[in-house]
Order: C-alpha cells, then sequence, then structure tokens
C-alpha cells in the first residue's frame, strides 16, 4: 500500500509558503533574529524564531495558512479528510489586558472542526509533528480513511518557554549566542542549545489509488514510521543514541529499505550539547563513520517544536523532488564527537532521493519517517 | 497478532492522598510532577500485570495542563518580575510527561504514544492501542489518562486507566466506533475512560459513552462482549 504527499504547506522563521522555506533554505539563510518582546522583557535569551503573525491567537492563524497552502495545491477540501495534528503545548502570553492562557487542546478542537473522523492530535514532544505524518500514513495504510492531513503548529516564542527552556538548559543563552542569526548551531563545536521558534506545516496524504483516480499532483511517498523511547531520562538521551538508533531502525524496517537504499538525513539537529552527540552516535551506527549525508534545519528556523518534525517532512519532500540536501545553517567547524558527512555551505546532490527525517523529543519520545520521491531517481 | 482482546485490569484514581498512601513507592516516583501525571502514573501502576518492559504505552494528556506552581511562575514572569524557574515546573507544561515517566519506571523502549489534552482523544487512544495489539508484535498494551478540575487553582484530579491484553478478561474489546453526537465536551481526558470503567461493573455488549465525553461533533461507542 502507497502513501503519496499531494499538497505541502509550511510558516516558518524563514516566511509564509513552501517556497519562502524551501528557498531560504538552499541560499543558507537565517530566519533566526532578536524577539522585541523578549529584548524589551529583559529575557536571557531573545534570540529565536518569529513569524509573520502576531498577536495570542496566532496559534490557530498560522497553522491555517499552513493548512490552507496544503489544501490549495492538493485540490481537496478539509472535509474530505482526516485529521493528525500536532499543537504542542498550551501557550501563556501577555496581552494588552495581561496574561492570555491558550489550550493547546482546544486550538487543535477548532482546527479540527472540518475535518472528517479519525481526528487525531499527538503530543510526544518535539517528535509530535513527524508522528503525526507516520501515524497518518499507517491509518491510511489500515484503511481508516482515503485522505489525510497532517502536521503540527506551535507558538513557542513566549516568555514563560524562553525563561522555562532556558532553566532546563536546552536553549542557547545570549551570553552563548552573541548572533542571534547563528544562535543555533547544529552538531558544531561551539553548540549551545536550541533556538525556541514558531512554525506551522502541513501535508496531504493520499492512498496512492485515491490520488490517482482524481489526478493529484504525487510529489512524494510516506514509506514508513518508525518509534522508540529511551525510557533513560526526562531531559536528556544515552549518549550512545541507542533509543534513537532503535528508532531509525525501525522505521527502515517499516519501510522495508536497508540504509544503503537512503540517500540523505534530516536529523533532529537541535544543537543541544548532549542532544546532537547522541544522534550522531546513532547515525553513524546505522550508516557507518561518514556514510550519508545529514542535514538540519533548526539552525535556519529554530525548534518550532511540535510543528518541528512537519516542517522537516516539508523540507525532505522538497530535497525529493529536487534531488537536493539544503545546507545545515549554523555548522561551519563540526563538533569531533559529531562527525558526520554533513552538508555544510552549499546544498548536496542526492544519490537517491530518498530521505529519512528523525526526531528525537524530550522525555525520550522518538520518531522517524522515510520519504521518498514519487518516482525515486538515481544519480 | 492476538484474535481476542480484552480489558484485563482498569483503574480509577479520584484521591492523590489515598493513592499516595495505598502506594508510596509510586509517590516516591511521581511526587515532582503536576497532579494529572501524577494520577495517570498511579493508575496505571494499578492496572500493571507481570507484563511492565513489553508493553505498549498510549498516554493522553491532560486537557487542563500544569499545576499550581508553574502558573505562579507563569504570572510572575507575566508581570515582568525577573525569576530564577525551577526547572521542573517547565515539565508541568509537556503533554508527554506521565507517557515518558511511564517508559522510565517500567523500562519500556518499545511502543509508546502520546495523545493530546483535546476533548474526545480517549476513543483514539483505545482505537489506536486496539490497532497497535492487533498488530503485534506487543501483546499487552496500558492506556492511561490524567486530569483536573483547575490547573491554576487545584482542587479535584482524575486518573484512569485500562490494561488490554490477549483474552476476553473483564470485557472483549471487538471495536471503536463514533457516533455524531453534538454536545459542549468535557474539558476532562479522563472522562469518557471513567464513565466506561464504571459501566464495567455490570456491562453490556456495546457501551455508548455520554456526548459530553466526545470531540463535541461526534462520541465514542464500544462493542464487545462480557465474558
Amino acid at each position: 500500500m502507497s502513501i503519496v504527499v499531494t499538497g505541502l504547506g509550511a510558516v516558518s522563521a524563514l516566511g509564509v509558503g513552501v517556497d519562502a522555506l524551501w528557498e531560504g533554505l538552499l541560499a543558507g539563510r537565517s530566519g533566526l533574529r532578536r524577539v522585541p518582546e523578549a529584548v524589551a522583557m529583559g529575557l536571557p535569551v531573545t534570540s529565536g524564531g518569529p513569524v509573520p503573525f502576531t498577536g495570542p491567537d496566532r496559534d490557530v492563524r498560522l497553522a491555517r495558512a499552513a493548512l490552507d497552502e496544503a489544501h490549495q495545491q492538493a485540490g481537496l477540501p478539509p472535509s474530505a479528510a482526516a485529521f493528525f495534528w500536532a499543537n504542542a503545548l498550551d501557550t501563556f502570553q501577555v496581552g494588552p489586558a495581561g496574561l492570555v492562557h491558550r489550550s493547546a487542546g482546544q486550538c487543535f478542537q477548532e482546527l479540527a472542526h472540518d475535518y472528517r473522523n479519525p481526528r487525531r492530535m499527538f503530543a510526544v514532544a518535539c517528535a509530535s509533528g513527524t508522528r503525526s505524518v507516520g501515524e497518518a500514513c499507517h491509518a491510511l495504510r489500515r484503511g481508516e480513511a482515503d485522505v489525510a492531513v497532517a502536521g503540527g503548529s506551535a507558538v513557542m516564542l513566549t516568555p514563560f518557554y524562553l525563561i522555562g527552556f532556558a532553566a532546563l538548559r536546552a536553549v542557547a543563552l545570549d551570553e552563548d549566542a552573541p548572533d542571534p542569526a547563528h544562535a543555533c548551531r547544529p552538531f558544531d563545536a561551539t553548540r549551545a542549545g536550541f533556538a525556541l521558534a514558531d512554525g506551522a506545516a502541513a501535508l496531504v496524504l493520499e492512498r496512492r489509488a485515491h490520488a490517482e483516480a482524481r489526478g493529484a499532483p504525487i510529489l512524494a511517498v510516506v514509506e514508513g514510521l518508525g518509534t522508540s523511547m529511551d525510557a533513560y531520562d526526562l531531559n536528556r538521551p544515552p549518549a550512545d543514541g541507542a533509543g534513537a538508533l532503535a528508532c531509525l531502525r525501525a522505521c527502515l524496517a517499516d519501510a522495508g529499505r536497508r540504509p544503503d537504499e537512503v540517500g540523505g538525513v534530516s536529523a533532529h539537529g537541535t544543537g543541544t550539547r548532549v542532544g546532537d552527540v547522541a544522534e550522531a552516535a546513532a547515525l553513524q551506527a546505522l550508516f557507518g563513520p561518514r556514510g550519508v549525508p545529514v542535514h538540519g534545519v533548526k539552525g535556519a528556523i529554530g525548534h518550532a517544536m511540535a510543528a518541528a518534525g512537519a516542517l522537516e517532512a516539508v523540507v525532505a519532500v522538497q530535497s525529493c523532488r529536487a534531488g537536493r540536501l539544503p545546507p545545515t545553517v549554523g555548522l561551519t567547524r563540526p563538533a569531533e564527537a559529531c562527525d558526520l558527512d554533513h552538508v555544510i555551505g552549499a546544498p548536496r546532490r542526492l544519490g537517491v532521493a530518498r530521505v529519512l527525517s528523525a526526531s528525537f523529543g524530550m522525555g525520550g519520545q522518538n520518531a522517524a519517517i522515510l520519504i521518498a520521491a514519487a518516482e525515486e531517481t538515481h544519480a | 497478532m492476538t484474535a481476542v482482546i480484552g480489558v484485563q485490569a482498569a483503574a480509577v484514581v479520584t484521591d492523590l492522598a489515598a493513592a499516595r498512601a495505598a502506594a508510596p513507592a509510586v509517590w516516591r516516583d511521581v511526587r515532582r510532577y503536576d497532579p494529572p501525571a501524577q494520577a495517570a502514573l498511579f493508575a496505571a501502576y494499578a492496572v500493571l500485570g507481570a507484563e511492565r518492559a513489553g508493553l505498549a504505552l498510549v498516554a493522553l494528556a491532560p486537557c487542563q495542563a500544569g499545576s499550581p506552581e508553574m502558573f505562579a511562575w507563569v504570572r510572575r514572569i507575566a508581570a515582568g518580575e525577573p525569576v530564577r524557574m525551577n526547572p521542573l515546573h517547565t515539565l508541568h507544561a509537556v503533554d508527554n510527561l506521565a507517557l515518558s515517566a511511564l517508559s522510565l519506571g517500567l523500562g519500556a523502549q518499545g511502543h509508546g504514544t502520546g495523545l493530546g489534552g483535546a476533548p474526545g482523544q480517549w476513543g483514539e487512544g483505545l482505537a489506536l492501542l486496539l490497532a497497535r495489539l492487533r498488530a503485534g508484535p506487543e501483546v499487552e498494551g496500558l492506556l492511561l489518562a490524567g486530569d483536573q478540575a483547575d490547573a491554576e487553582a487545584g482542587g479535584a484530579v482524575f486518573g484512569a486507566a485500562l490494561r488490554l491484553g490477549p483474552g476476553p478478561g473483564q470485557w472483549r474489546l471487538d471495536a471503536v466506533e463514533r457516533w455524531a453526537a453534538p454536545a459542549t465536551p468535557a474539558r476532562d481526558a479522563t472522562a469518557g475512560l471513567r464513565a466506561f470503567i464504571a459501566w464495567l461493573a455490570a456491562p453490556g455488549t456495546c457501551f455508548e459513552a455520554p456526548a459530553a465525553t466526545g470531540d463535541g461533533q461526534t462520541a465514542t461507542r464500544l462493542r464487545g462482549a462480557p465474558p
């Protein structure tokens, strides 16, 4: 049973739309910058990846922008599709009248209203977006629907999360990241944590027969989903990347593929000191020390938590279509412990148009999906 | 792959103090978490059988997330006070806390699914767990949820858990269905599970969940049979 992608939508720190994201990444641009609200409040973290939507209700508006773009490309209305979405966490913002608390569940309810069943909200931290895409693939395989919209949206650039994730030593403090455009430096020797971001991404998935019958554009194929749990620590992975490796292997097994059939990796690559080492260890174990080109997008658009994996899935689809992996923004001098075949400075041509996209979330929640070109090409 | 899957054990927690007194070892593990995570974990540990690390886990995030401690930080930050936040309280906002904590406690490294705090997700969680157990490789699975009446002020807390496994157990579960049931949904991730567990005291062949335990548009119907 082949599950194909027929529509994409994205809102990121590089702008509104898939083209803004893709062209920005290919050009090696960073959308990270100072966040005026954080500067005004004197927070220890003032860098992040804002999107062109403001106000407390931007959780719904930025998600709708990504969903609308995906539906338009697919040529299908929401009422035709099941809904697999990740909304991240509740948000706590300061409006003119004081604190505004927005529930992630109510945001999901509002977005899901126009869709048909099943309507599932995924919540596995930073792996949520990847998981929603993979779970949609599995639900379509099981025949739960013919069409599903999958993805995620997140509003993380709020004072509470900037301070909260600084307390967890997960984000790069200003003292470690004087240049806001390069606050996040995945796999780099100078990495100091991630940059929080807002964002959203949506993918329309269909059974291939359904898409072909209606003459829909087939952009790529979702070949598999793998998951695992570290069962190690709530705030850090094991340094040997054992949980991540199990997840990557499970994904390839689900897709019926071998490591040498993968053309590139879209890494989780948050830029944390511990997380990048664990991820590199897993990739080295799976592919060999320098076995496959690896890139990551969080140096350019920040970490949009529940939306991150969905944004990376969109980039993986575009990579397979174009046969190129964008460079990892923020990476100039890879850390010794992160020795991989990194894509640095300029895009890299894919030998095989198949990308493994990985997310390794807080609490040890891991997910990976395998995305291939609609018609796989070899160099 | 297991042909017959049933409810092997079920538990509801509505009194954290009583749960703490009854299971002090569990309390030592969960005391640093927010109340919904504590309630979900007390319920989960109450339904455990012999299988632990090999369980498939499905956890529901609370509709009303957080804790009084977390909201105190939120208020201080919103007021512009300089704070040095306790990192544990950041975790109180994290939606997969109960799932990850249970995985850690059981050493479970396999299948875990976290669903978010939207009303009605309990039916989706049950459908996913049933599909997973039918496909394997896990033969037993656990669905857990916790929620609360007021995250900021504190107050009533609810937890619920079901263990599904091979054989009819307390009730054979054949299918999870949805039916059109417009309603104002309860903002309580455990409401549907708790209604189902209460119904199991004198079960029939079809449990039609109250409309308020759905997502506002549809509600859940479970089909099966008593042993």
